[in-house]
């Protein structure tokens, strides 16, 4: 009994984990997904989805960048995580605008038409991305 | 990724030219592409090109900005941002020896998309007008002359003959906004110019004798598949009129670029009858940027290239023979970043090239017989 009740926690150790790293190897391709449906890559660049767009700024090292961000002096949001400051991006993007790219005329959207679960596939592929095995293009 | 997206464009390409080489060729295209010859460089995002009546070649570009600042605010913007903006937008001349010289300089707004100069050319009775930049509501400055204006080139020296700022504020036909953006300019079947405004989403008539401004059709908003942050979050994008032709019947053609994520397939030419009202022409394309009739009376497009859901496709860009419904095709294919054409009476192509692109890499080239003379 003891063996097979330890068993029994080992997915959900398995699955803690996996969240801590930004998800399953299903919900990170389902960020993919979403990430391409919703044309994000139109506007930014990042290795993960195989996007070279221009018009926002780009989405390699998301984690890292947003840790920078909200320590920042000149961020005006509300977050304190890099896992917050990316939803945040994704729901209320008006908060703060990276400088460089806040006179674009190609403002980021707010995606409030997107579920609970579509925002946090996003966030999760952006904190911690796994390119799909096979291409994305 | 990159190198999967180019090695796609090339079986593409590759495909497509296998194809056509397999079909019985148009008897109004010619069987074999001709080979570019560049006729002008150095340029800064080449956004117009018109060959005068006299063999000399004009070419604008977007310019560079300069050291002069600006505080703006556009529609979505939490807050105002500085840009910076000087005369440094030109028009160059190519005269038909080949010698190219600055003829006249208009100003160059940098916003992140690039910088934003001179566009588009007409001739009216000898002489040469030029589209210039945009403005809006939200820039804290007063506009800057040969801004949001219609220009007139006498000799190389600017003067405003109209502008479409003081007639958006007024009139602002389509209300969300009120921004211009002057970007295409043809000679009207009853010689007056005819503008496209690619902010106002308007096409407009500059009346000959009094340069005032009359609203001749508004584009509606087009279906998109996100959000849209200057209109609410609405999933809808900007029509984005960015070029205006007739037919030898006087038939008015104008082509809709389609905003922000640009679809492929989502741009087309719609035609604009005389109340106003607007029906689709040719639909499935992407991305036009001019729109011009030929020597032989057929229209031609310009696509600029294609952003997927990946981003810009780099050498996607495309000249197309203008059809109805689903009928165009394309003459040119693999194109960097083409935005106008203009047309010799003996068929002659002259086509902008990396009108988006690092400064200095603008080039006109010209494709001898793309189409059949006059």
């Amino acid at each position: 009994m003891r063996v097979s009740a330890w068993f029994a926690f080992v997915p959900l150790i398995v699955a803690a984990c996996e969240a801590a790293q930004g998800g399953t190897e299903a919900e990170n391709a389902e960020g993919l997904r979403l990430y391409r449906a919703q044309y994000c890559g139109t506007c930014h660049a990042f290795t993960a989805a195989g996007t070279a767009g221009v018009f926002g700024p780009p989405h390699d090292g998301m984690r890292a960048i947003a840790e920078q961000r909200i320590r920042s002096t000149e961020y005006a949001g509300a977050a304190t995580t890099a896992e917050a400051y990316i939803r945040e991006s994704l729901l209320e993007p008006g908060v703060y605008r990276v400088p460089q790219y806040a006179a674009t005329r190609y403002a980021m959207p707010a995606y409030t038409s997107l579920t609970d679960d579509q925002v946090d596939a996003l966030v999760r592929l952006l904190l911690d991305p796994r390119p799909v095995t096979g291409g994305t293009s | 990724m990159m190198p999967r997206v180019a090695s796609t464009w090339t079986v593409l390409v590759l495909a497509s030219l296998a194809c056509a080489s397999q079909d019985e060729p148009s008897p109004d295209v010619p069987s074999t592409t001709p080979e570019p010859v560049v006729v002008a460089r150095g340029l800064n995002g080449p956004i117009g090109v018109h060959l005068a009546a006299d063999g000399t070649l004009y070419v604008s570009d977007s310019g560079t900005g300069g050291e002069d600042s600006v505080q703006v605010e556009w529609p979505g913007m939490a807050e105002p941002v500085t840009l910076n903006w000087g005369e440094s937008a030109r028009i160059v001349r190519i005269d038909p020896d080949g010698s190219q010289t600055d003829f006249a300089m208009l100003p160059s707004l940098v916003i992140p998309e690039g910088p934003q100069g001179a566009a588009r050319f007409a001739e009216l009775n000898g002489e040469l007008y030029v589209a210039s930049s945009a403005w809006g509501e939200g820039v804290a400055v007063a506009r800057p002359k040969n801004v949001a204006a219609i220009v007139h080139l006498a000799h190389g020296t600017p003067a405003e003959y109209a502008n479409t700022m003081d007639f958006e504020k007024r009139e602002n036909p389509e209300p969300a906004h009120v921004e211009t953006n002057p970007f295409d300019l043809t000679v009207g079947p009853d010689n007056a110019l005819w503008v496209t405004d690619a902010a106002g989403n308007t096409l407009l008539r500059v009346d000959p004798e009094t340069h005032a401004i009359e609203l001749k059709a508004v584009f509606a908003m087009m279906p998109s598949p996100i959000p849209n942050a200057a209109r609410g979050g609405a999933m809808e994008t900007e029509p984005v009129p960015t070029a205006v032709a007739f037919d030898g019947s006087g038939t008015t053609y104008v082509s809709l670029l389609g905003g922000l994520p640009f679809v492929p397939g989502s741009s087309k030419v719609v035609r604009v009858a005389t109340d106003g009202s607007v029906t689709d022409y040719a639909t499935g394309l992407t991305m036009l940027t001019d729109l011009v009739t030929g020597p032989d009376g057929q229209l031609y497009g310009v696509s600029i290239g294609e952003f997927t859901d990946q981003g810009p496709v780099p050498n996607s860009g495309a000249v197309l023979r203008i059809g109805p419904g689903t009928t165009s095709e394309a003459l040119l294919t693999g194109l960097s970043f083409p935005a106008s054409i203009a047309f010799a009476p003996n068929g002659d192509a002259y086509i902008t090239l990396n009108a988006l692109g690092e400064p200095g890499t603008g080039e006109v080239v010209r494709y001898a017989g793309l189409v059949p003379p006059n």
